[in-house]
C-alpha cells in the first residue's frame, strides 16, 4: 500500500487490509515523504496499531504511485508470488484478496482487479473494468454511480483494471518492468495492462472481490484542475497508443487517430466543449515532441512482446469508444428522462453557448470591419505605437525616457510589453495596434464567461457574457479613444475570477442551499496568485488606474460578504489576497513603479482631473455615455437584470446577485461623486470606473439567467414569473443597441482625429527636432495630460503628434518645472514671454485642442478652458498658425531645435540661468542638427566651430559629446539644459550612455517576470519530476516471498 | 442568506442609489481657466501686485523729427535688487533691442530716438521680474509730454478725442509687437458721422513693427472732432495717438495710448474751470444704441446744498445728456452755471448701461500763450488704494497731484518716495485726511527727489497728475498715475 497522506479514511483502509481472510499476506507500506517529517508520525502509529507486522518504508518524497509501486522490484525478493497494489483510500472487503487470488489462479490470469464501489454507498458501482478502443480511449463497463444490481458480477476479461487495487503475478510484474513511471497517473493503468497483454497475460475483473474506493481525485471540481488532468491524460493516451501498438498496425492506427481526433475536436468545439477540444488537440500535437520517449518505450516492450497486434486488437472494442459511450449515455439519459416526471427546468444545451459565441464574435467582426480593414483611428489614447518592437526594447533597455523633455529614468513596463505583443503579430505594429483595440472586448467577454462559472450553470454563463457584451462601455471607449478603459474592461473579469477562487468562493451547486467556501491546494493557489499578479501587473503597466478600480471592487465584495453574514475571515481574504497581488504587481513593475514615489503621484496614477467635475450626469453615466454610441439610452434596460436579480434570485446565487447589485450602485455612486468633483481626491476617468458597473450588471445578469432557468422554472406560479419574464424582455431589448451600432463598422470612431489635423505641422527632419505642447481641458489633451490647475492641463510630446509611449506621465524634472512656470505665466498672466521661456526646451508648437473626435465632438464639444486662447494670443512670441473650431495652433517664434548649434546670442545667454537668460533676448535662429529616429539614439554631424551645441534635455552628464573623437565637457545651458562648447570645426557625435545599474535592474525585472510567468503557467509538473526520482533499496530486499505466499 | 440580511442589503443599495440621485443635482460652476490672465482692465495703465515672471510695457512711441528734441522711456525700479529690462524698439524697420540694468531703488532713462530723425519709434519694455514700472517722456520745444504705458495688448482701441483743425496734425500709431502679422480696420467719427475709409480697412501690420497713419491723409482734414475706433480682426495690437495742436483754441503736443474698451464710468481728477479755460469731456459712443450720461463733479464748494449721498459719492450731477449711437458729444463744463470756478474732479457715468469712451480736454490761454492737456479717464474698476508714479513728481506743476476719494467714506492717504533708502514716506504727507468723495490737490512736496512716488490710501482713490511743459512754458499736461491692482 502506498500511503500519501494522513487522511481520515486511513484507519479504515488499514483496518480493512488487516482484516483480510487470506493468511499469507505480507504487508509492505510505502509512505511518501521522509521519516523525519513529524507529520508522518501519525501514519506510522496507525500502521503499527493496525498491522504490527507490516514493513514500512519511506520514499523520501512523492515519486508518484507508479514509481512507488515499482520499488517492490527492489524491496521484495522472489518471482513466484503475487503483488497486490493498493491505494491508501481503498477499503477491501475481508475476502477481497482471497477471491482475487482464487480467480487469478483459476483463470490463469496475469492481472486481476476487483469491483470498485463508492466509499460512502457500496450500492453504487464505481468501476468493474475498462474496455479500450484502438486509440486507447477508455470505456468503462459500468457507469460511475450505477446501482449495483449484480448486473456486472460476471468474471470477464477486460483490457484495463484499476491499479487502485490490482493483483499481479510477481514474475509478470518483473517481466514488464513494473509500471511506467514516466506517464501521467491517468494513463498508468492503461499502459501497464496493455503491456501485460503484449506478454499474453490475461487481465480479468473479479466482481466477487469488492473494494470501496474513496477516490479523492473524483471530488476535484475545479475546472482548471480538470482541464489540466484532461490535457495530461490525452497526452499520455496518444503516447501510449504510439508506444504499444504493434509496428504493423501503427501507421494505420496513427492515421486513424489523427483523423478521428480532428473530427472529434471539431465536434467538441461545435458543442461548446472548448476545454476538452483543446485537451485532445494538444494531446495530438504533443506526439511529435514525444517521439524519443515513444521509441524508448517501444524498444522496451519489444523485449517481452509475444502477442501480435491483431490478437491485442481483438481484445479492444471495435469502432470508437466515444461513439459507444455516447450511445450508452443517450440511452441512459432517455431512461432517466422517462423516469423523471418532475417539471425541473433544463439547462441550455451546449450548442446554445456555441450560438452565443458565434453571434458575439460575428457582431464584433461586423462592428469592427472598418477598423480591421483600415486600422484604428488614433483618437484619444489610441495613439499609434510608432516604433518597432526592437526599438521599444532598445528604448526600454537604454534607461532614457524620451517622452516629454526626456530624462534618465526607467521606462514604463508597458513599452516592453508592447514589444512582446508585437511578437504575436510577427512584428507588424499596425496590426498589433488594431488588434489591441478590436480584440479587447472579446477578451473581456471570455473573462466574463470564465468568471460566471461560479454560478454553476451554463445559462448563467451565457447571460453574464451577453450582458457584458451588451453594455455600451467598450464600444463607447473605442469611439472616444479610451484605451485604458477598454483594457480594464478586458481584464477585470479575469482578475475577479482569479480573486474569487483565491478567496475560496466555490462554484454554486444547487445541491447546497448556501454558498460554499473552499480552500485549494497550495500549488494551485500559488498558480492562481501568480496569474492574478501577472494580470494586475500587465494592466497596471498600461492603465495605472486599475490600482484604484480593483481595490474598490475588492472593498465592495468584502463589505457585501460581511453584510451577507459571511465570516470575517473570508471577507478579509478579499482584501488580503488582492492587496497582496496588487503589491506583487507593483513590485513586478519595478523599477518603473518607483517613478510614482513623488508628489503628484495620485494624478500620475489617475490622470489629470477635470476641475469642478465633468458634469456627465447620472443618467449618462448609467448608460455609459462616455463616447459616441447610438441609442445608448436603451441600454438602461440592462439594469432590469440588476433589479430582477435583487428581487427574484433565491438560493445560493442570491449572494452573488446582491454582490453584483452592490458593484453597480457603488460604481455609479462613485462615478457620480467624481463627476461632480465631490470626492476628496479625483478618480480615474469615468470610462475606467464604469467598468465596475458593467461587471456588476453582468454578475447580476448571470444570477438572473440562472434563476430564470432553475428557480423560476421550478417554482409555483406567482408574481415572480411574470416579473422574471418582464426582466428578460427588458434585458433583451437592452442588448439591441449594440447590435444596431455594429452597422457603423467602426464603433463610431471618427474618421478624422486630432493627429490628422496635426499632420500639417512641419517635418522634424528638415527643420530640426521640436516638441509640441498641448494645453487645454484634460479630456482632450492627448498623451499624458498633467494638471496645471484652474481647469487647465497640458502634455508635451516629441514631434507633432503623440504616440503610444506618450501616454505615460513622466516624473517632473527641472525642465518640466520651467515649462510649468511658463504655463503659469500664460494662464495667470504673469508674463507675455512664455515663448522665450519654452524656447530652450524646444517647444515649437502650442496646441489648444478643442475637438478630438473622441470625448469632444462637434455635436458635443468640450470648450477650451476659459480665456486660454486669448491668453495665448497675448504672448509676444507665439504666432497663431492655425485656428479652427477643432483646435488652435500657435508657433513659438523663439524656439530652438532639440539638437542645435546656438546663435552667438543664444550661446551667450545659455551661460546664464533663470528667466533673465531666456527672456532678455531671443535665442531663435539656431542651426538644427540631424534628428535620430529614437530619442536615445546617437547622432553625428559636421559642426563649424567654435560654436555651442545645445541639447534640449534636462541637464545630465549621461549625454556625451565628442568632437573628432575627443570628449567635450557638458555644462548647463540656461540653467536647465545641456550645452557643449566646441572650440573648432569637426565631426560631432552626441550619444547616450546607459548605466550598468539600469541594465542590471532591467535584467532583474526580466527574471522576476519569467519567474511569475513560470509559476502562473506551470501545469503540475510533479508527474514529470517524479520520474527523475528513483526508489532505491540500499539495504537490500525487506520482504522475501515464501512458498506459502505463492500458493 | 437570511431574509433579514437580504432586506438590509437591499436597503443599503437603495440608500446608495438615493445618494447618487442627490449628488447628481449639484451644479458646479465653470473652472477659472485662464481668465485671470485677462483681467478686465488689463489694457489700461496699471500694475499687478501679484508675482510676475516678466512684464511687457507697451508705450505710445515717439515721432522723430516732429519738433521733438528727445524721447526716452523711464524704467523705475523700486525694489532692492537690480532689474534687467530688455527694450525693443519697434518701427517700420527691423526691430532693435537693448538690454539695460536698473539699479535698486532708482530709475533710468533709455533713449528712444537712437539717432533717428524721421519715423515713429515705439518702445516695448520687457522687465524681468516682479518689480518695475515704465513711462515715456517726450521733450518738445513746444511743451514736454509724459505718457503712460500699458502692459497688455488688445484687439480694440478707442480714442474719443481727435483734432486736425487749423493745420493741427494727428497721427494714429498702430503697434504690432507679435511675431505674426495683424490685420486692422480703422474707423473714425467726425461731426459728419462715422467713416470707414477703404485705405484704413484691412491694414496689414508686419510682425514686430509700428505703423503711423496721418488722419489728415486719411481724409480727416480740418476736423475739430475725430473719434477713432481701431479693430484688429486678426491679432492683438496697441494703438496710440500723437497730436500736434496748432490752433482753433488748442496748442501744444499730446501723445498717449487709446483705451482698450468702452466702459460705463470714467473718472477724472484734474479738471478745471475758470477764465480763459475751456474744458471739454469728449464722449464717444461706439455702440449701436443711444447712450445717456451725466457728469458729477467733486471739489471744494461743489455740493451746492446737495447733500452727499452716502451710497453715491457724486455731487452736483448734471442733467442727462444723450450721446447718439456712434456719435461724439463734447460736454463743456463751463456751460454748467452752478459749477464753481477752480479745480475739480469729475465722473462721467452712463445712465443706461451703455459703454462709452471719454476723454478730458483742457485748454487754457494764459497771457500770450496757451496750452492743451488731454487725458484718458480712469475706469471705476481701477480705483485703488495704491498708486505709483514711475517718473516721480519732479516735473510736477502746481497741483501736481490730484487725489479723489471715490467712496462715501472718510479716509487718509500717504505719499512716499523711492530713494536710496528705499520707500520713505514724506513727513508732511503721512495719513493726510481725505474726506468722503473729496478731492485733494497737492503741489510738489519740498525735498522730493526724482524717484518714483507711491501713494497709498485707506480707501480706493483715483490719482492724476499735472506735469510741467518745460522750457519755461506756461500750463501743464495731465497724465494719470499707475493704480496697483490685486490679481
Amino acid at each position: 500500500m502506498v500511503i500519501h497522506e494522513m487522511g481520515e479514511w486511513l484507519p479504515e483502509t488499514l483496518q480493512a487490509l488487516a482484516s483480510q481472510d487470506y493468511g499469507s499476506l505480507q504487508h509492505l507500506v510505502l509512505v511518501t515523504g521522509s521519516v523525519d517529517d513529524p507529520r508522518q508520525q501519525p501514519i506510522l502509529d496507525l500502521v503499527a496499531t493496525a498491522i504490527p507486522s507490516a514493513v514500512v518504508r519511506f520514499l523520501g518524497g512523492n515519486p508518484g504511485y507508479a514509481a512507488a509501486c515499482n520499488s517492490v522490484l527492489d524491496l521484495v525478493q522472489g518471482e513466484s508470488g503475487f503483488f497486490c497494489f493498493l491505494h491508501d483510500d481503498v477499503a477491501l472487503a475481508p475476502d477481497a484478496i482471497s477471491r482475487l487470488l482464487e480467480e487469478l489462479l483459476r483463470s490463469n490470469a496475469g492481472v486481476v482487479g476487483p469491483k470498485f464501489v463508492h466509499w460512502d454507498d457500496s450500492r453504487m458501482i464505481q468501476s468493474v473494468g475498462i474496455a479500450v478502443d484502438r486509440f486507447g480511449v477508455e470505456m468503462p463497463y459500468a457507469d460511475d454511480g450505477e446501482i449495483d444490481q449484480e448486473q456486472h458480477d460476471a468474471v470477464q476479461d477486460v483490457f484495463v483494471v484499476s491499479s487502485a487495487t490490482m493483483l499481479v503475478r510477481a514474475d509478470l510484474f518483473r517481466t514488464v518492468g513494473g509500471f511506467q513511471p514516466d506517464v501521467a497517473s491517468a494513463g498508468t493503468d492503461l499502459d501497464f495492462c496493455w503491456r501485460c497483454h503484449t506478454t499474453g497475460a490475461r487481465v480479468v475483473v473479479v466482481p466477487a472481490a469488492v473494494v470501496r474506493h474513496r477516490e479523492s481525485m473524483s471530488t476535484v471540481t475545479d475546472e482548471e484542475v480538470l482541464r489540466d488532468m484532461a490535457r495530461d491524460a490525452e497526452k499520455t493516451r496518444v503516447a501510449t497508443v504510439a508506444s504499444l501498438t504493434s509496428t504493423a498496425m501503427l501507421p494505420i492506427v496513427l492515421f486513424q487517430m489523427v483523423f478521428f481526433t480532428l473530427g472529434r475536436v471539431l465536434m467538441l468545439l461545435v458543442s461548446g466543449k472548448v476545454t476538452f477540444a483543446l485537451a485532445e488537440f494538444s494531446g495530438l500535437l504533443s506526439l511529435p515532441f514525444a517521439l524519443g520517449d515513444v521509441r524508448t518505450r517501444r524498444d522496451a516492450v519489444a523485449q517481452y512482446r509475444v502477442v501480435g497486434g491483431s490478437e491485442i486488437r481483438a481484445l479492444q472494442i471495435r469502432g470508437s469508444a466515444y461513439v459507444a459511450s455516447y450511445l450508452r449515455r443517450r440511452a441512459r439519459r432517455a431512461g432517466l428522462e422517462q423516469a423523471d416526471s418532475s417539471q425541473s427546468a433544463r439547462e441550455p444545451a451546449p450548442r446554445t453557448a456555441y450560438v452565443m459565441w458565434s453571434v458575439l464574435v460575428g457582431f464584433l467582426l461586423i462592428g469592427s470591419r472598418t477598423l480591421l480593414n483600415s486600422g484604428v483611428v488614433a483618437v484619444g489614447q489610441m495613439a499609434p505605437i510608432a516604433a518597432s518592437g526592437r526599438e521599444l526594447v532598445a528604448s526600454y533597455a537604454s534607461g532614457w525616457w524620451g517622452v516629454g523633455f526626456g530624462q534618465v529614468s526607467s521606462l514604463p513596463t508597458g513599452t516592453v510589453l508592447a514589444a512582446v505583443g508585437s511578437i504575436v503579430t510577427l512584428g507588424n505594429i499596425g496590426l498589433l495596434h488594431t488588434l489591441a483595440v478590436v480584440l479587447l472586448p472579446l477578451i473581456g467577454w471570455l473573462g466574463m464567461w470564465r468568471f460566471a462559472s461560479v454560478m454553476g450553470t451554463r445559462g448563467a454563463r451565457i447571460s453574464a457574457t451577453v450582458a457584458y457584451a451588451a453594455v455600451p462601455l467598450p464600444y463607447a471607449s473605442i469611439a472616444a479613444g479610451r484605451w485604458g478603459a477598454l483594457f480594464v474592461f478586458a481584464m477585470l473579469p479575469w482578475m475577479i475570477h482569479l480573486s474569487r477562487m483565491l478567496v475560496g468562493h466555490a462554484d454554486i451547486a444547487d445541491a447546497r442551499s448556501h454558498e460554499a467556501m473552499v480552500t485549494v491546494s497550495p500549488a494551485l493557489w500559488r498558480r492562481w496568485f501568480a496569474s492574478l499578479t501577472l494580470l494586475i501587473a500587465i494592466t497596471f503597466a498600461f492603465e495605472p488606474g486599475i490600482i484604484v478600480v480593483l481595490p474598490m471592487v475588492v472593498v465592495v465584495m468584502a463589505a457585501a460578504c460581511l453584510a451577507q453574514g459571511m465570516h470575517f475571515k473570508w471577507a478579509s481574504r478579499w482584501v488580503v489576497v488582492v492587496g497582496s497581488a496588487v503589491v506583487a504587481a507593483l513590485l513586478l513593475n519595478l523599477p518603473w513603479t518607483v517613478t510614482y514615489v513623488r508628489s503628484g503621484w495620485w494624478e500620475a496614477l489617475t490622470g489629470a482631473p477635470v476641475e469642478n467635475g465633468r458634469e456627465i450626469g447620472l443618467l449618462n453615466l448609467m448608460h455609459f455615455s462616455i463616447g459616441k454610441f447610438g441609442l445608448g439610452f436603451a441600454s438602461l434596460l440592462l439594469y432590469a437584470a440588476v433589479v430582477g436579480a435583487v428581487l427574484l434570485v433565491r438560493g445560493p446565487r442570491a449572494v452573488w446577485a446582491l454582490r453584483g447589485a452592490s458593484l453597480v450602485v457603488v460604481g455609479i455612486l462613485v462615478a457620480v461623486l467624481d463627476d461632480a468633483a465631490l470626492m476628496p481626491a479625483h478618480l480615474p476617468e469615468p470610462a475606467v470606473m464604469l467598468v465596475v458597473v458593467a461587471f456588476g450588471i453582468a454578475v447580476s445578469a448571470s444570477t438572473m439567467g440562472a434563476s430564470l432557468v432553475l428557480d423560476l422554472g421550478r417554482g409555483r406560479f406567482s408574481w415572480r414569473q411574470p416579473l422574471g419574464a418582464l426582466v428578460a424582455v427588458a434585458f433583451m431589448v437592452g442588448t439591441v443597441p449594440v447590435a444596431i451600432n455594429t452597422v457603423n463598422g467602426r464603433w463610431n470612431q471618427p474618421s478624422l482625429a486630432l493627429p490628422q489635423l496635426l499632420a500639417q505641422l512641419p517635418d522634424e527632419v528638415n527643420e530640426g527636432g521640436y516638441r509640441t505642447m498641448f494645453i487645454g481641458d484634460a479630456r482632450v489633451v492627448p498623451g499624458a495630460a498633467i494638471n496645471l490647475g484652474w481647469g487647465v492641463s497640458y502634455s508635451i510630446v516629441n514631434g507633432p503628434t503623440p504616440t503610444m509611449i506618450d501616454q505615460w506621465e513622466t516624473p517632473p524634472t527641472r525642465a518640466r518645472d520651467t515649462a510649468v512656470a511658463a504655463l503659469y505665466g500664460i494662464v495667470r498672466g504673469q508674463t507675455a514671454r512664455a515663448g522665450r521661456l519654452l524656447a530652450p526646451l524646444s517647444v515649437r508648437f502650442i496646441v489648444v485642442p478643442v475637438i478630438d473626435g473622441g470625448q469632444s465632438t462637434r455635436d458635443n464639444p468640450i470648450a477650451a478652458p476659459r480665456g486660454l486662447v486669448d491668453a495665448l494670443s497675448r504672448q509676444l512670441d507665439l504666432r497663431r498658425r492655425y485656428a479652427s473650431p477643432d483646435l488652435v495652433i500657435y508657433e513659438n517664434a523663439a524656439w530652438v531645435p532639440v539638437r542645435s548649434v546656438l546663435t552667438p546670442i543664444g550661446a551667450e545667454n545659455s551661460k546664464l540661468a533663470g528667466a533673465r537668460s531666456m527672456i532678455a533676448r531671443g535665442i531663435s535662429g539656431a542651426t538644427p542638427l540631424p534628428m535620430p529616429s529614437r530619442p536615445e539614439s546617437s547622432m553625428r554631424a559636421q559642426v563649424d566651430g567654435p560654436a555651442t551645441v545645445h541639447l534640449a534635455v534636462p541637464f545630465t552628464s549621461v549625454w556625451k559629446l565628442t568632437l573628432n573623437g575627443q570628449s567635450v565637457p557638458v555644462r548647463p545651458a540656461f540653467g536647465i539644459t545641456n550645452a557643449y562648447d566646441i572650440s573648432e570645426s569637426g565631426n560631432v557625435e552626441i550619444s547616450f550612455q546607459s548605466s550598468n545599474a539600469h541594465t542590471a535592474t532591467v535584467l532583474l525585472q526580466f527574471v522576476a517576470w519569467c519567474l511569475v510567468l513560470f509559476v502562473a503557467l506551470s501545469r503540475r509538473r510533479r508527474s514529470t519530476s517524479r520520474t527523475s526520482m528513483k526508489i532505491s533499496a540500499p539495504d537490500g530486499p525487506v520482504i522475501v516471498m515464501s512458498e506459502s505466499v505463492q500458493q | 442568506m437570511k431574509p433579514i440580511r437580504r432586506i438590509i442589503n437591499t436597503a443599503l443599495i437603495l440608500a446608495v442609489i438615493g445618494t447618487a440621485i442627490m449628488v447628481d443635482r449639484r451644479d458646479p460652476g465653470p473652472s477659472e481657466g485662464a481668465t485671470v490672465a485677462l483681467a478686465q482692465f488689463a489694457g489700461f495703465p496699471h500694475i499687478s501686485s501679484g508675482g510676475r515672471i516678466s512684464t511687457s510695457w507697451f508705450c505710445p512711441g515717439a515721432a522723430a523729427g516732429d519738433g521733438i528734441e528727445s524721447a526716452s522711456v523711464v524704467i523705475a525700479n523700486s525694489g532692492d535688487q537690480e532689474v534687467v529690462a530688455s527694450v525693443n524698439f519697434l518701427s517700420d524697420k527691423e526691430p532693435e533691442n537693448e538690454t539695460v540694468t536698473v539699479p535698486p531703488r532708482s530709475r533710468i532713462e533709455v533713449d528712444l530716438l537712437r539717432g533717428r530723425t524721421v519715423g515713429v519709434i515705439v518702445p516695448v519694455v520687457e522687465i524681468i521680474g516682479p518689480v518695475g514700472t515704465v513711462e515715456q517722456e517726450l521733450i518738445y520745444k513746444a511743451g514736454d509730454v509724459t505718457a503712460q504705458c500699458v502692459s497688455q495688448t488688445s484687439s480694440r482701441w478707442f480714442f474719443a478725442d481727435g483734432f486736425t483743425a487749423e493745420g493741427s496734425t494727428q497721427r494714429l500709431v498702430l503697434i504690432n509687437p507679435y511675431p505674426a502679422s495683424a490685420v486692422v480696420n480703422v474707423a473714425y467719427t467726425t461731426n459728419d458721422g462715422r467713416r470707414t475709409p477703404p485705405a484704413l480697412q484691412g491694414l496689414i501690420l508686419a510682425p514686430r513693427s509700428a505703423r503711423s497713419i496721418s488722419l489728415a491723409d486719411a481724409g480727416a482734414t480740418d476736423e475739430p472732432r475725430i473719434a477713432i475706433e481701431v479693430k484688429a480682426v486678426n491679432g492683438q495690437i496697441v494703438a496710440s495717438r500723437m497730436q500736434h495742436y496748432l490752433g482753433a483754441g488748442r496748442l501744444g503736443y499730446s501723445t498717449g495710448l487709446g483705451v482698450p474698451a468702452a466702459l460705463g464710468e470714467w473718472w477724472f481728477t484734474s479738471g478745471r474751470t475758470g477764465e480763459n479755460v475751456t474744458e471739454e469731456l469728449v464722449v464717444f459712443n461706439p455702440s449701436d444704441s443711444l447712450a445717456q450720461v451725466n457728469v458729477s463733479f467733486f471739489g471744494v464748494n461743489i455740493t451746492n446744498d446737495i447733500p452727499i449721498d452716502q451710497s453715491s459719492p457724486a455731487a452736483l450731477p448734471s442733467s442727462a445728456i444723450d450721446i447718439p449711437a456712434g456719435g461724439v458729444v463734447s460736454i463743456k463744463t463751463d456751460a454748467i452755471v452752478d459749477l464753481p470756478k477752480g479745480d475739480h474732479a469729475m465722473v462721467v457715468s452712463s445712465l443706461n448701461n451703455a459703454r462709452l469712451v471719454v476723454e478730458h480736454v483742457l485748454s487754457q490761454r494764459t497771457g500770450g500763450s496757451a496750452f492743451t492737456a488731454v487725458t484718458n479717464g480712469v475706469p471705476r474698476g481701477l480705483a485703488s488704494v495704491k498708486w505709483r508714479i514711475p517718473s516721480g513728481l519732479a516735473k510736477g506743476a502746481r497741483s501736481a497731484i490730484t487725489i479723489l476719494n471715490t467712496t462715501a467714506v472718510d479716509g487718509t492717504f500717504t505719499i512716499s518716495a523711492i530713494g536710496p533708502g528705499g520707500e520713505v514716506a514724506l513727513p508732511a504727507l503721512v495719513d493726510v485726511p481725505l474726506g468722503a468723495a473729496s478731492l485733494q490737490g497737492l503741489d510738489v512736496p519740498e525735498g522730493l527727489t526724482d524717484g518714483e512716488v507711491v501713494i497709498t490710501a485707506t480707501v480706493p482713490i483715483v490719482v492724476q497728475r499735472r506735469t510741467t511743459r518745460g522750457h519755461g512754458l506756461v500750463g501743464f499736461g495731465i497724465v494719470g498715475a499707475l493704480p496697483v491692482v490685486k490679481r
